[in-house]
C-alpha cells in the first residue's frame, strides 16, 4: 500500500498546487476578488465547491460509524436531510440574490450589520459562527489526523499530520483566495464519490447482495434495521431537530452562504442547486453499505478500529490508498471554507481600512484556534457535528430575516438570538438540563428565535403601514 | 403564470414530502417490514422520498422564474 499511497498523496499534494496558483492566476489582486472569487462563479464550479464544502470527514467516518452502531434511521438524519437542503439552495438562493441584486456581496456579518443598521446582529452572528464552527473545524482535522496516526503509512504521530493539514489548507488558500479553494475542491469532491462507491460496492459484493446485506444485518441485531435504534437514538423527536438543524445550514453557515451569493447568475444557482441535490443523494446512499458491512463484521469494535479494517486494511492496496487520500481531501474541503469563511467575516466586520492581509491574519487565528481545539477535543464526530449544527441554525432566523423582510428589523432580534446562542452553549455544558419537559433544548430554542423573529418583524411592518398612511 | 404555478407547487411538495418523513409512514417505531427489494422499510420508504426530493428541485429548478430573483451588479 506504501508505493499507492506515497504515488496518490504527491498527485493530490501537487493538484492543490496547481489549484493554488491557478487561483492566483484567475484572481485580480483586489481584495473583494480574492475573498469572494470575482463573485463569477459557473455551475459546474459552484456545484463541485458547495458539496465538497458541505460533505465533509462526517460523511466518509462518521456515517457508516452511525448506520453500525444506530441503523438505517440514519438515512432519514441525513440523506432525506441533505437532499431536502438542496431545494433549500435552490428557494434561499432565489431569496437571497434578489436581496443583494443591487450591491456587491462582501459577507454575512456586514449584509446583517447593514439590514440591521447596527453592528449587533454582525456581532451575534460572528459570535455564533465563531462558537460552533471552530469546534467542528477542529474535530474534522482531529478526526483525520488519528486516522491517519493509526493507518497511513508514513509513522507520525497525531498532532504532526493535524498540524501539516492545516498549513497545506492555509499555504494554497493563502497564494489563490477562495477561487484556489474552489478549484481543489473539484478534486476533492470526485476522490470523495469515487471512494465512497468503490468500498460501498466491495462491502455489498463481501454479501452477495443487497438482500443478503440486511440479512445478515437483521442475525446481528434487527434493531438496527428499523427507528430508533439499537440505542433508542433516532426518535422522531431527535430526527426532526437534527432535520431543521442542518435544513438551514446554508443559510446560517457562512461557507456555504458565500458559495450561493457568489454565483454568476440565478440561472447558474439553479443548475448548482439541481446538481447538488443528485450529489447528496449519490454520495450518503454508499455509505449505509458501508455502515452495514460494520455492523456485521465489526459490531464490537472501537469506531478507529471499524474504520481503520473498513476503509484501508480490508481494501486493496489502491482502494485503500485512495481511502486515505479522500479522507484528507473530505476534511480539507471543509476545513479550509469554513476558515476561509471565518476570516473573511471577521475581517469585513472590524472597524478601519480594509486589506487583504487582515483578512489573512484572521485565518490564521482561526486556524491556530482550531489547531489547539483538535489537540484537546473528544472523538464524537458525529454528534460533535450535529452540536455544530444545531448552534449555528439559531442564526437561521435572524439571516432569513435579513434576507426577507430588510426594510425594518428590530434590536430585538439579534438580543434574543444571542440570548438563545448562551442558552444552547449552557446546555451544551450542561450547566443547564438539555430538555425542556419532553422538548429538546435545541428544538425548543429553534422554535423560540423563529417565532419572536417572526413576531418582530410582523409588528414593525404593521408600524411602518401605519407610518406610510399618516 | 403556469412556472409560477408549478414553483409553488415543487414548494408545497418538498414541505409535505419531508413532513411524511417524520410519520410513522417511513419511521414506523421497531417495524422493518415490508421488504422491498431486499430493503427495510425504513430505507426504501426514506429512498424514494429522497428521490422525490431530488426531482422536485430539479423541476423547481426549471421553472423557477428569473423575476424571482436577480443578478449582481
Amino acid at each position: 500500500m506504501t508505493f499507492w499511497f506515497i504515488t496518490l498523496f504527491c498527485i493530490y499534494i501537487i493538484a492543490l498546487v496547481y489549484c493554488a496558483f491557478y487561483g492566483r492566476k484567475k484572481t485580480s489582486k483586489k481584495r473583494l476578488d480574492f475573498l469572494t472569487g470575482g463573485s463569477n462563479l459557473g455551475a459546474v464550479l459552484g456545484f463541485f465547491t458547495f458539496s465538497a464544502t458541505l460533505f465533509s470527514t462526517f460523511t466518509l467516518m462518521g456515517m457508516p460509524d452511525f448506520v453500525r452502531n444506530h441503523g438505517i434511521g440514519a438515512w432519514i438524519f441525513l440523506g432525506v436531510t441533505d437532499v431536502a437542503m438542496a431545494f433549500v439552495v435552490l428557494w434561499f438562493g432565489i431569496k437571497l440574490r434578489r436581496r443583494i441584486a443591487n450591491e456587491r456581496f462582501e459577507s454575512v456579518s456586514s449584509l446583517l450589520c447593514q439590514t440591521f443598521g447596527n453592528r449587533i446582529a454582525g456581532a451575534t452572528y460572528l459570535v455564533g459562527v465563531f462558537i460552533f464552527l471552530v469546534p467542528y473545524v477542529s474535530i474534522q482535522i482531529r478526526g483525520v489526523a488519528i486516522f491517519l496516526e493509526a493507518v497511513a503509512p508514513i509513522k507520525l504521530p497525531m498532532w504532526v499530520w493535524a498540524l501539516s493539514i492545516l498549513l497545506l489548507m492555509l499555504a494554497y488558500s493563502g497564494i489563490g483566495g477562495l477561487k484556489a479553494i474552489m478549484y481543489s475542491d473539484v478534486i476533492q469532491g470526485t476522490v470523495l464519490l469515487i471512494v465512497t462507491w468503490f468500498i460501498a460496492i466491495g462491502c455489498v459484493k463481501y454479501f452477495g447482495g443487497i438482500g443478503e446485506m440486511f440479512n445478515a444485518v437483521e442475525q446481528v441485531d434487527p434493531a438496527l434495521l428499523s427507528t430508533p435504534g439499537p440505542k433508542g437514538l433516532f426518535t422522531p423527536q431527535f430526527l426532526i431537530a437534527s432535520f431543521l438543524a442542518i435544513l438551514v445550514m446554508p443559510i446560517s453557515q457562512p461557507q456555504l452562504t458565500i458559495r450561493i451569493a457568489i454565483m454568476r447568475n440565478t440561472s447558474q444557482l439553479k443548475k448548482m442547486a439541481a446538481a447538488v441535490s443528485v450529489f447528496a443523494f449519490l454520495v450518503i446512499l454508499p455509505t449505509i453499505a458501508i455502515g452495514c458491512y460494520g455492523a456485521v463484521k465489526h459490531s464490537g469494535a472501537s469506531t478507529a478500529a471499524f474504520l481503520a479494517n473498513t476503509l484501508v486494511h480490508e481494501q486493496v492496496p489502491f482502494i485503500a490508498a485512495a481511502a486515505i487520500v479522500g479522507l484528507l481531501a473530505a476534511a480539507m474541503s471543509t476545513a479550509d471554507s469554513q476558515l476561509f469563511a471565518l476570516g473573511t467575516e471577521f475581517e469585513s466586520f472590524l472597524p478601519g481600512k480594509k486589506e487583504v492581509f487582515r483578512a489573512e491574519a484572521a485565518i490564521l487565528f482561526f486556524a491556530a484556534a482550531s489547531f489547539i481545539l483538535a489537540l484537546l477535543t473528544n472523538d464524537q464526530l458525529v454528534m460533535l457535528a450535529r452540536v455544530s449544527f444545531a448552534g449555528t441554525s439559531l442564526l437561521a432566523p435572524m439571516i432569513l430575516a435579513a434576507v426577507l423582510r430588510p426594510k425594518r428589523l428590530g434590536k430585538e432580534i439579534p438580543i434574543f438570538t444571542l440570548i438563545a446562542l448562551a442558552v444552547f452553549l449552557l446546555s451544551v455544558i450542561k450547566i443547564i438540563p438539555s430538555k425542556i419537559g419532553p422538548i429538546r433544548m435545541d428544538l425548543f430554542l429553534l422554535c423560540t428565535v423563529a417565532f419572536i423573529t417572526l413576531l418582530s418583524s410582523y409588528i414593525r411592518s404593521g408600524m411602518l403601514k401605519k407610518e406610510g398612511n399618516v | 403564470m403556469i412556472k409560477v404555478c408549478i414553483w409553488r407547487f415543487c414548494c408545497l411538495c418538498s414541505i409535505l414530502l419531508s413532513f411524511v418523513a417524520f410519520t410513522p409512514l417511513v419511521i414506523p417505531s421497531k417495524t422493518a417490514e415490508p421488504f422491498v427489494l431486499g430493503m427495510p422499510r425504513t430505507l426504501w420508504a426514506g429512498l424514494l422520498i429522497s428521490l422525490g426530493l431530488v426531482v422536485i428541485t430539479i423541476v423547481g429548478a426549471c421553472v423557477v422564474d428569473f423575476e424571482e430573483g436577480g443578478d449582481i451588479k
